[in-house]
């Protein structure tokens, strides 16, 4: 099992696809599009089978040219691993850009062979994101990450597209300034404590006399602000409802599915796992961003009249959901985290899918303009039952397990004093009620009611959307019934880094 | 015996059967090869018929051997220590629930078949109905409270699912909207409270194996947590777990979501909303007991927040005129009346009302599915005179009424038990109030009955054929409810029997006066229409969603002013600053040298004033 396979093959489909051969024959490039993205999906689930449950660091690979380290002088290389954590990852992602590319066939209508290439330097850059074992090479693959997304936004997208594509970029990237001043640190920190320059994940070490508390906490925060923008934390959340709504179909499927999981996973990368100190430290204003995010984004999703914002809005609120379970420090928690950033990212690509199939056939997504869709649509009516079921947290569909396990993990969380986080968690478990009455708004303005005569001759789905909804909905329940065939991979991952929480 | 043990060990199978009746159903008619009406007919019943045989095989067993348990377990999360089992927990309290829901369950089920049968969503609805046996018996056989959640929230879906099965009526959506919303609080109560109490056992106590209050230890976790706790602490507690309880029952801060569940089909009524689903609170307090039981406080909120339901319901029921709508009134009130029973009673004498009223109120509501059919209208003042021309229907429907307002039959006993029960323990002004209920109850139970089936025909009838189908469910249901008459525990205060009987009596005869003399009563102005509009509890939840909404749109506007404004400021910022310095680049020579003549001064002073001001600093210093 070769890592480098994994990662750097999309890269150099996407360079194929450049190449003036394909331009024009799109058919041809879906086929070979879906084709690829199914290999590297069923070649991802063997790195599953041959994960080696009893050690942390699985598949490690260093890449080297002619036996040098790549920029080896700076203590910088090109090195990958694999813990349970991004295992998981790394099978989601695969998963949803497969996804991605069979949903493509309805929504994107120009410029086909760029469009893959693009989505495959996509997936390249969050597998190298989620694998790299080296701060520098994390930081360029989140950066190189943002290329592709925004030509997708911009040049696929419909309203504003060109502006949103923009504001993502902006956000995100100003983000990544103060994320790089937090790696330099970290760096610096190393090289003072040790002499030795390494910029290696797990190399890195540092002590109080080198990196005083406060410096850590300092690297801490400007850490956190490049993944908050990601998460979306909500005072730096704005870029995501519109970069969601103004992307086209499989791209927001991306966004929501994968992208917001790389904050969380720096959170647990970097800020719990390599500055535990200093993360205790800011912990608790953390606990009250997830509270804000959870309940806010919760009342502004039920306002809005565009079906593809509700459930973008949706999204915020299930990352403060995730964040919660971050900040309760034990592994209780932190393991619903992942398995609700897991979950989520199937059910909010579904829901986005879904979404996109009505906007495609109505051409409207306003919300007041819909309903009765149940009658021209039940296939679609069920499947988005399933997924707004799952995603309101019902038991035995898979967010109900990740969003148990966050609260009991809040709960029990013995990091704070005062009952603080108890309260915050106690009236965080509203967002159950919350999140129902916005997707049962979602739900019935489309699916109940009498079907307006526009929509008399509006199709149900067809083959290549009943393979997306039907899969993602099967997987829903499956792993909602069996959920610890996902949680015996996150848990090793995770008592890694709580053990220096005591937890 | 050995056949006996063969249906207590494979107990859980009764949860997993109707699971898998349910996904061969839906399954079929997704690929439309077993979407034959037939077929769905032939895995539905052949489920509830397995899952019959063996709650009276399951049954028979507890009752033969007294202290019968059994206790299955799987696990389903295991975090660690943490661990949550899922599985089948099957005592003489869960036997009694089982048995009494699977029967109602394959007797509704078999009066469906006819009763649905020209219905589109035919396939759909005996999909939904196995997807609620499932969790229902799911819920009724949990060995923890971490298993009690999960179907507790799976039987609020299939519920909600069920009541917005006409999915083109608006207010069918509505209802259907507002039952799930009301559930879910109770839900995120429930949720909240087993999270609380998990967290009490596991910071004092250490307890792990208990985390998920297994029922089977249940009398030594509840006095380990009494023990534990402040008593502020502690009634906390108890009154999330109770939020559970108190929405699937229907109780009074919300009980207001039952009323408008009548608006699914009338055999969902009788299954869901009024024998099994909403008994589940009931019988939460019944496992729950042992630890509301160590506080008083909390047993009197139960008794307190059941005899308020009981009144607002038995007095909004008195002048509805939708036959759906009494009846629903009608089972509201009789839940409040088994909280009470528990809250001031105890355990057995609440699972009998339950029993007692679940099988008549579940017949009644067939009735009335029958009588809806003949008429196509649920309002009782179009509806007369049907007993001349369906006389057995009549005689069944007077079979429940009667053993519902406690006249004969089991009602009777249940009704005297729990009054018995008050007066045993000192609660005079319980018994009092309960005693009014029973008024209220037998009033507008006999006024049902006479505007349907007794004086002249109002309507036409059309299609006069009453199936088998549609009939035999019901006698099957008589039977019962004439049955539990003998089997019930009776009191022997004949003066308590005495008083009971003369208040219903008078009622009946009450309700008789007005009934056949209606024009000579008037209508008192603001009891009518308290009564009515039910309390107006339906304009309170109006007024909470407005300022549900109202603060939504206030947070949006937030959103929209900070958020937006913030970038819209910062980029309206760039751009100006950005027409400025694009300005000034205005091509010629002479304009740059005054540019950097101006720089250079500028430069030159600055450095001036900050070389005195340090001049200036070092001298004061």
């Amino acid at each position: 099992m070769d890592l480098r396979l994994l990662i750097f093959s999309p890269i150099i489909i996407s360079i194929l696809f450049l190449l003036p051969v394909f331009s024009g024959k799109h058919i041809l490039v879906r086929r070979i599009a879906k084709l690829f993205a199914g290999l590297h999906f069923i070649y991802s689930l063997f790195f599953i089978i041959f994960y080696n449950l009893d050690s942390i660091s699985n598949f490690d690979t260093e890449i080297t040219f002619f036996g040098e380290k790549w920029l080896g002088s700076l203590g910088v290389s090109l090195i990958f691993g694999l813990d349970g954590l991004s295992l998981l990852l790394v099978v989601l992602t695969s998963f949803l850009v497969l996804f991605s590319c069979i949903a493509s066939k309805g929504s994107i209508k120009s410029k086909h062979s760029l469009y893959y290439a693009l989505i495959f330097i996509l997936e390249t850059s969050v597998l190298g994101t989620f694998c790299a074992k080296d701060i520098f090479v994390f930081f360029l693959f989140w950066e190189l990450e943002l290329i592709p997304m925004y030509f997708l936004i911009s040049l696929w997208g419909h309203d504003f597209a060109k502006k949103s594509a923009m504001k993502f970029l902006l956000y995100t990237f100003i983000g990544s300034l103060f994320m790089l001043c937090g790696f330099l640190m970290l760096y610096n920190f190393n090289y003072i404590s040790t002499s030795e320059l390494s910029a290696a994940i797990d190399n890195l070490n540092f002590d109080y006399e080198s990196a005083p508390i406060y410096l850590q906490v300092v690297a801490s925060i400007l850490l956190l602000l490049g993944f908050a923008v990601k998460l979306p934390i909500i005072p730096l959340h704005n870029w995501l409802p519109a970069a969601h709504v103004d992307a086209p179909t499989p791209v927001s499927m991306l966004l929501a599915g994968i992208l917001l999981k790389m904050g969380a996973y720096g959170i647990i990368r970097f800020n719990m796992q390599l500055l535990p100190d200093a993360f205790i430290i800011i912990v608790p204003y953390l606990v009250f961003f997830a509270f804000v995010n959870i309940v806010f984004a919760a009342f502004v999703a039920f306002v809005q009249t565009d079906i593809k914002r509700i459930v973008a809005y949706s999204s915020i609120s299930s990352m403060g959901l995730v964040l919660l379970g971050l900040c309760s420090l034990n592994t209780v928690g932190i393991t619903g985290a992942v398995l609700l950033m897991l979950a989520h990212g199937v059910i909010s690509a579904g829901l986005f899918f879904a979404v996109g199939v009505i906007y495609n056939r109505t051409g409207t997504r306003n919300i007041s303009q819909l309903g009765g869709l149940m009658l021209v649509m039940p296939r679609l009516a069920l499947f988005t039952f399933i997924l707004c079921l799952a995603s309101m947290g019902v038991p035995l569909l898979i967010s109900f397990p990740a969003e148990f396990m966050i609260f009991l993990g809040a709960f029990i969380s013995a990091v704070y004093s005062n009952y603080y986080i108890q309260v915050v968690a106690l009236v965080s478990v509203i967002v159950l009620v919350l999140s129902l009455i916005y997707l049962l708004r979602l739900l019935h303005k489309t699916f109940y009611g009498e079907l307006s005569e526009r929509w008399l001759k509006v199709g149900d789905v067809v083959t290549h959307e009943f393979i997306i909804l039907s899969v993602i909905s099967s997987i829903t329940v499956i792993f909602g019934i069996v959920p610890m065939s996902v949680i015996i991979y996150i848990i090793p991952a995770i008592r890694n880094i709580t053990g220096a929480f005591g937890g | 015996m050995n056949l006996f043990n063969l249906f207590t060990e494979n107990i859980y199978t009764v949860i997993l059967i109707p699971f898998w009746a349910m996904i061969l159903i839906f399954l079929g008619k997704f690929f439309s090869v077993l979407s034959s009406k037939k077929v769905v007919n032939c895995i539905s019943l052949s489920a509830a018929f397995y899952c019959l045989i063996f709650a009276i095989g399951g049954f028979v067993r507890t009752v033969t051997e007294k202290g019968f348990l059994q206790e299955y377990n799987i696990p389903f999360l295991t975090i660690g220590k943490f661990n949550f089992t899922l599985g089948s927990y099957f005592d003489g309290i869960s036997a009694w629930m089982l048995l009494l829901a699977v029967i109602i369950s394959f007797i509704v089920q078999i009066y469906s078949i006819s009763y649905m049968r020209s219905d589109v969503g035919y396939i759909r609805y005996f999909t939904l109905l196995n997807l609620f046996n499932f969790s229902m018996f799911g819920l009724i056989l949990s060995p923890n409270m971490f298993q009690m959640y999960i179907f507790w929230e799976l039987v609020g879906v299939s519920s909600y699912l069920l009541i917005g099965f006409w999915y083109k009526n608006s207010e069918a959506s509505y209802a259907a909207k507002k039952a799930f919303i009301m559930n879910r609080i109770g839900d995120f109560s429930l949720l909240s409270g087993i999270i609380l109490s998990a967290y009490i056992i596991l910071s004092n106590l250490s307890n792990v194996a208990s985390i998920s209050l297994p029922f089977s230890d249940m009398m030594n976790i509840s006095a380990q947590i009494y023990g534990c706790t402040s008593d502020g602490i502690f009634i906390l507690t108890c009154v999330l777990l109770l939020g559970g309880a108190i929405a699937k029952s229907a109780q009074f801060p919300l009980n207001n979501w039952l009323i408008d569940a009548m608006k699914g089909p009338t055999p969902v009524s009788a299954l869901i909303h009024s024998a099994t689903m909403v008994a589940a609170g009931v019988f939460l307090l019944f496992r729950l007991y042992p630890l509301f039981s160590l506080n008083d406080v909390v047993l009197n909120i139960i008794a307190i927040i059941g005899i308020i339901t009981a009144i607002i319901c038995s007095y909004s029921a008195i002048v509805q005129t939708d036959m759906k709508k009494i009846l629903a009134y009608s089972t509201n009130a009789q839940l409040g009346l088994m909280f009470l029973a528990v809250g001031c009673c105890s355990v057995t004498v609440g699972l009998f009302h339950l029993t007692t009223h679940a099988f008549a109120k579940a017949m009644l509501f067939l009735v009335v599915g029958c009588v809806i059919k003949l008429l196509n209208n649920q309002d009782i003042k179009f509806a007369g005179g049907l007993r001349k021309k369906y006389p057995l229907l009549a005689y069944i429907c007077l079979i429940g009424v009667i053993s519902l307002s406690g006249i004969l039959f089991a009602g009777f006993s249940s009704k005297e038990l729990i009054l018995g029960n008050l007066f045993e323990r000192g609660h005079f002004v319980f018994a009092f109030i309960f005693l009014l209920i029973s008024f209220m109850t037998a009033y507008y139970l006999f006024r049902f009955y006479y505007y349907i089936f007794e004086g002249n025909e109002k309507v036409q009838i059309e299609n006069s054929k009453l199936d088998y189908t549609l009939l035999f469910p019901l006698l099957v249901l008589a039977f019962f409810v004439i049955a539990f008459w003998f089997v019930l525990p009776k009191t022997s205060d004949i003066f308590l029997k005495l008083i009971n009987l003369f208040v219903v009596l008078f009622a009946v005869v009450v309700s008789f006066i007005v009934y056949y003399y209606s024009s000579y009563f008037r209508k008192i102005p603001l009891l009518y229409d308290i009564s009515l509009n039910g309390f107006y509890f339906e304009n309170i939840n109006k007024y909470f969603v407005n300022c549900y909404k109202m603060f939504s749109n206030v947070l949006y506007k937030f959103e929209k002013t900070v958020f937006e404004g913030f970038v819209y400021t910062v980029t309206t910022f760039t751009r100006v600053i950005a027409l400025v310095f694009s300005k000034m680049q205005t091509g010629n020579i002479q304009s740059y040298l005054v540019y950097s003549l101006f720089i250079i001064m500028l430069s030159f002073s600055g450095i001036l004033i900050v070389y005195i001001l340090i001049l200036y600093f070092s001298e004061v210093q």
